[in-house]
């Protein structure tokens, strides 16, 4: 009894649902773009494990490293690393799809379906192009990913290094020192 | 039918221990994710504060 009236009486806000649902966000997006991140990896076999992990592995740091250097950045780079992962991640099994889908599909075929004639290697040349494709996505886009994020690095740095300048040639002005 | 589900998670599992004793990029890729759950929760926390205040 005389702890209870010892005890400070306090008013506390408990957690209300959008806070749950903010840090469930939290928790989910990240988690997500790992889940589909290691279902690609592990769906092409060695084309995963041999260039898709590093090359996804590349984006992870490349959005971590500038989410460390730039925390006023760090929710924007966090939540662009996140969508890139998946949309890399669904774009090469959607390709790997597509090639599934053509993969039994011969000259004659086409030749069918298009009512045209096309040369005897037409069904070979599309699966190669769907090849090419998948090669320049899983190898352009997390070059194209890093290379954006060293570009915002860059920016900062020379936004800074201006204001520094500015701010130094403002106190000079105004001090007269 | 619980014992195909355990060792189907089991499978899973282990499948999931091979991979990152085998690549080490996956290694990265989960050690990254979970830095990335942080960020996201430190986030979180600095933005929103619980109110705690004195009523006497």
């Amino acid at each position: 009894m005389k702890r209870k009236q010892n005890e400070r009486i306090t008013y506390k806000e408990c957690m209300t649902r959008q806070d749950i649902s903010k840090y469930a966000k939290a928790i989910g997006f990240p988690l997500v773009a790992f889940a589909v991140n290691i279902w690609t990896i592990t769906n092409f076999r060695a084309f995963g494990t041999e260039l898709i992990a590093p090359l996804s592995a590349a984006i992870w740091v490349a959005g971590l490293v500038t989410g460390l250097i730039l925390p006023s950045h760090r929710r924007t780079t966090l939540n662009e690393t996140v969508i890139a992962l998946v949309g890399y991640s669904v774009v090469l099994m959607g390709l790997r799809y597509a090639l599934q889908l053509i993969s039994g599909v011969s000259t004659e075929m086409l030749i069918a379906s298009y009512g045209q004639i096309i040369s005897l290697t037409g069904g070979s040349a599309v699966q190669g192009y769907i090849q090419n494709i998948l090669w320049i996505s899983a190898i352009m886009v997390p070059i194209g990913f890093i290379g954006m994020q060293a570009k915002k690095l860059v920016q900062f740095r020379r936004l800074m290094a201006k204001n520094k300048a500015l701010d130094r040639i403002r106190s000079i002005r105004e001090t007269n020192r | 039918m619980i014992q195909s589900f355990k060792a189907y998670n089991e499978n899973a599992f282990n499948n999931l221990i091979f991979l990152i004793g085998s690549n080490l990029s996956i290694l990265l890729i989960m050690l990254c994710a979970a830095a990335f759950v942080f960020l996201y929760l430190k986030e979180e926390v600095t933005m929103s504060v619980q109110e705690e205040q004195n009523i006497v």
